[in-house]
């Protein structure tokens, strides 16, 4: 196993949600380690449990982030589960692959199977909705106490062209690729609107390649080694059309995947991978960009913020919510919360424990629908006492989540993706 | 091994299918500590006192070695099942049962994490002071089986100052609530601070009750570097002697200053051999004042450099140098064994010289801090284990170190505790009649010798 070695002190038990939940060790980060690398080692025959404790990480990388000795507890498991492979093709298991490994990848049959997706929220079982967290979500949400979110009636490659291109009245200043996600590109693609608007009117050539495909996120977390290479080569090869630019996402977890994720076939594109309210922000500052007075804003880009109008002495209190898949990256947190607080009608609010998953982003959570649903409460509660009119993330899986819970709580707050606010 | 199976079905009979565990996983996964690894038998996760009670009555009538454990962050191998047996883990009983604030006391169950506890107080405007390194992880129970102590010892004192109350379930299953409610109470010996720093030999810790105090008004912190550790060791007689108790005093050596400066590019003034972090909390007039004072200590000791913090965000840069020292060491070797002596504070200096020696004696690399105030020192080896002659100058270095703190008057364990570590060398401290008598102590509580076997030589 490569990396430094884990010498049991303990302390990422401090930050496991998942540890936090069962409260048993072997569900704990410094566990699921030592059990991974005595299986990798031959140690250990792996067992029913074995399984149950490498499935349960919800890949939240805190124990990553926390390990004082270096060592990469979350990739250390996703390792094991990729190792696991197949493991035995029970009907769960083979809906897993199938939504995984066959269906993610075709966006030509996702967008019609969108269309029909109320068939889909009867025929997953409760279960399987977890592994795959952000598209299947959206597929499979209403079932039980999940709400559906407002699907695309089309997708965003029937609403732009492959090439959009700036107005004329805007200077050109340079050219970029979009990695929609399955989210961004299907299902809700409102965000992504907003930022092709926003880099449009910065100057920007924004390429919303047909081909790409699903980054291959659900297929690795889910242990599909052979699903998720292909995923890798498949972009890898689409986006060498488009050479030299950056390559921006809307969603964490696409982020995490394609920039650290990605090995030898991917490494090129890994390489250009930037987010996207990051690269706006790098922008804004260098050019001095600053977001037009609300008194300048469309009324109703206005209204649907909230309630109580919009003004420089009464900004939209707006919140940040940091996705887990950001917690190795923590420069994207500082550059949105700078970029947020530049508008004038804007003032950011921190939410209390900072970096706590919500239980919406990520893999695996609707697997363990307790954990996600306790997270998910507690997070909403910690944005309705932070006063804020709008919490932001930049993962759609973060977004429903925060929005189903804030509706639960009967919450004035909402939930949206920190492009839709950017991008006005 | 396995438990006898009628015994197994009794235990899952009392714990539920949750709380029972004995596949492979779960046995590996409650085996370990930092020192030490011995595969338990089962591992029995009790929710309430009355399920703790049923378990230890059974493993009592079956003679089943029991280990108690909180979250397993011993350094000194002290949870370890070494003989088998069942795991008691507290780690499912975790609440905070209650926080008074006429009564200034908190009530919490063993497996609370002591983060937690100090959140619930704090919540209230109420401090549970002692803090290991390990307090958002290590449990309350853990910490009062070891009697943890932490940076602000010196002023605050230790887990053992804070006790109440506790509920102990004994080896036969009795559950029995020692001490009180009362702030003062001198009824009897004192069984809870008996327990305090038990290890786990006498009884399982089900609940705990602790004093909390005001939480003071402000805090405020300087960083002080000087030529070598003698001269910040006597930096801290002479501030003690102007009637300031620092609530943090850590002290640090040249090679951790190096080390701190090379990993985070922190520069570390010219001619620093050693660094004094310093705290003093209270209301916020007095600081200013002591703050000013202790300044002009560092003045007269010669300080090659100075920074000090009012804000928050001040504050963390200047602890950056102590947590990321210890963090950045940690990624350097393959293995960094931290040890744990005390001594008088008056010896302190001549503890860290001491301990200089035999590093370069034994061919160590050695990097020491320190809890300067009370006189706690954390030599840190870094080596690399499995290569024959670095193994076995760790070895050599730990008992000569231990040896020396011996003979200079100190303890061989401030904080961590004995465990199997410093087994051998309890003796020698304690000698033939207090070990008799702790030996007896244990027979009273314990006649069958269940609990937490391998340990102490019964
Ligand atoms: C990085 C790091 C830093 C540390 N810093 C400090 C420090 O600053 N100060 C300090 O004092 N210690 C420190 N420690 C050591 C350790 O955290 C403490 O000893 C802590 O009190 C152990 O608590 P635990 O819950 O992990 O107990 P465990 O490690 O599980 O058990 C420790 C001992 O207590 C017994 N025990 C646990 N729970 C119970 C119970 N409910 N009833 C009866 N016996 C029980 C066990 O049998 C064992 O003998 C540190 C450890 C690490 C890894
Ligand atoms: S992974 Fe890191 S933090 Fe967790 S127990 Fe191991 S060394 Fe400690
Ligand atoms: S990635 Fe998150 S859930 Fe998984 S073991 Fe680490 S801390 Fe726990």
């Amino acid at each position: 196993m490569k990396g430094p070695t884990c010498e049991y002190c303990g302390r990422c038990l401090s930050v496991c949600p998942s540890y936090k939940h069962h409260l048993v060790e072997t569900f704990g980060p410094r566990a699921r380690i030592d059990l991974a690398r005595a299986v990798a080692a031959g140690e250990l025959e792996p067992g029913l449990r074995y399984h149950d404790a490498i499935k349960s990480c919800l890949q939240c990388l805190a124990c990553t982030e926390i390990c004082g000795k270096g060592v990469d507890g979350a990739q250390i498991i996703l390792d094991a589960r990729l190792a696991e492979g197949d493991g035995r093709l029970t009907l769960k298991r083979r809906l897993e692959k199938f939504v995984t490994c066959t269906l993610l990848p075709r966006r030509e049959l996702m967008r019609n199977m969108i269309r029909v997706c109320s068939f889909f929220q009867h025929v997953f079982p409760l279960d399987t909705r977890g592994s795959i967290r952000h598209l299947p979500d959206a597929l499979c949400g209403a079932a039980g106490r999940r709400s559906m979110p407002d699907l695309a009636k089309k997708s965003l490659f029937d609403l732009l062209p492959e090439r959009v291109m700036p107005p004329d009245n805007v200077t050109q200043v340079g050219e970029v690729a979009l990695f929609t996600g399955c989210f961004g590109g299907l299902v809700n693609v409102e965000a992504s609107l907003r930022l092709v608007n926003a880099l449009s009117l910065r100057g920007y050539t924004v390429f919303i390649l047909r081909a790409q495909s699903c980054c291959g996120a659900p297929a690795q977390l889910s242990g599909f080694k052979e699903a998720f290479e292909k995923a890798q080569a498949h972009n890898a090869e689409v986006f060498a059309s488009c050479p030299d630019m950056p390559v921006l996402t809307l969603c964490a977890t696409c982020h995490r995947t394609l920039s650290r994720e990605y090995g030898a076939a991917g490494r090129e594109l890994a390489g250009r991978i930037v987010d996207a309210a990051v690269f706006l922000q790098r922008h804004d500052e260098r050019r001095g960009f600053i977001g037009a007075l609300p008194e300048n804003l469309p009324a109703a880009a206005l209204l649907r913020l909230r309630e109580r109008p919009v003004t420089a002495a009464d900004p939209l209190v707006v919140a940040v919510h940091d996705p887990c898949h950001f917690r190795l990256d923590p420069h994207v947190g500082r550059a949105v919360r700078r970029e947020l607080a530049a508008r004038p009608w804007i003032r950011v609010v921190e939410l209390k424990d900072p970096g706590t998953c919500c239980g919406g982003g990520g893999v695996s959570s609707l697997k363990n629908p307790d954990i996600a649903d306790e997270l998910g409460e507690a997070r909403a509660r910690a944005v309705v006492e932070s006063g804020a009119d709008i919490v932001t993330a930049q993962c759609p899986g973060c977004v429903l989540q925060l929005n189903n819970h804030l509706k639960r709580l009967k919450a004035d707050a909402r939930a949206c993706h920190t492009l839709e606010l950017l991008g006005k | 091994m396995s438990l006898p199976s009628d015994i197994a079905a009794e235990l899952k009979k009392i714990l539920g299918p949750e709380g029972f565990l004995d596949s492979e996983e779960d046995l590996r996964s409650f085996a370990y500590d930092l020192f030490a690894t011995h595969r338990p038998d089962a591992v029995a996760l009790p929710a309430t006192v009355e399920e703790a009670s049923a378990v230890m009555r059974l493993c009592n009538q079956r003679h089943i070695p029991v280990y108690p454990r909180g979250s397993g962050t011993s350094l000194a191998g002290s949870p370890v099942p070494v003989l088998g047996g069942l795991v008691l883990c507290s780690s499912r009983m975790n609440k905070v049962l209650e926080v008074s604030v006429t009564d200034r006391l908190a009530r919490v169950q063993a497996g609370c994490v002591t983060g937690n506890l100090q959140k619930a107080a704090a919540e209230k405007g109420l401090m549970y002071p002692p803090n290991p390194t390990s307090c958002l992880y290590s449990t309350i129970g853990g910490n009062v089986a070891t009697n943890a102590g932490g940076a602000s010892g010196a002023k605050y004192g230790v887990t053992r100052d804070y006790l109440l109350g506790l509920t102990a379930v004994l080896p036969g299953g009795e559950i029995v609530h020692m001490g009180n409610r009362c702030q003062k109470d001198v009824t009897g010996f004192d069984l809870p601070r008996l327990l305090c720093g038990s290890e786990g030999l006498l009884a399982f810790i089900a609940e705990v009750t602790v004093k909390l105090i005001p939480m003071p008004e402000s805090i405020r912190t300087a960083l002080a570097y000087f030529s070598d550790v003698t001269e910040a060791g006597s930096v801290v007689a002479d501030i003690v002697s102007h009637r300031i108790l620092p609530c943090t005093l850590e002290l640090m050596d040249g090679v951790f200053l190096r080390t701190v400066a090379e990993v985070y590019g922190v520069p570390c003034p010219e001619g620093a051999g050693a660094a004094l972090l310093i705290e003093v909390d209270g209301p916020d007039m007095v600081l200013e004042g002591q703050m000013k004072t202790i300044e002009a200590i560092c003045e007269q000791h010669k300080a090659v450099g100075m920074e000090s913090a009012t804000t928050e965000e001040e504050r963390d840069t200047l602890w950056k140098a102590r947590r990321g020292g210890t963090a950045a060491l940690v990624r350097k070797a393959d293995r960094l064994v931290t040890l744990d002596y005390a001594v008088p504070v008056s010896l302190l200096p001549r503890a860290l010289k001491i301990m200089e020696k035999l590093a370069e004696e034994h061919k160590c690399n050695v990097v020491t801090i320190a809890h300067a105030a009370d006189g706690n020192l954390h030599p840190m080896v870094l080596y690399s284990p499995g290569k024959p002659e670095e193994d076995a100058a760790y070895e050599a270095f730990c008992d000569a170190s231990t040896r020396a703190i011996l003979e200079l008057g100190g303890t061989i364990s401030g904080e961590h505790g004995i465990g199997l570590e410093k087994k051998a060398y309890m003796p020698m401290q304690l000698g033939d009649e207090q070990m008799r008598i702790m030996r007896g102590i244990c027979r009273l509580f314990d006649p069958y010798g269940i609990m937490n076997p391998g340990k102490l030589e019964r």
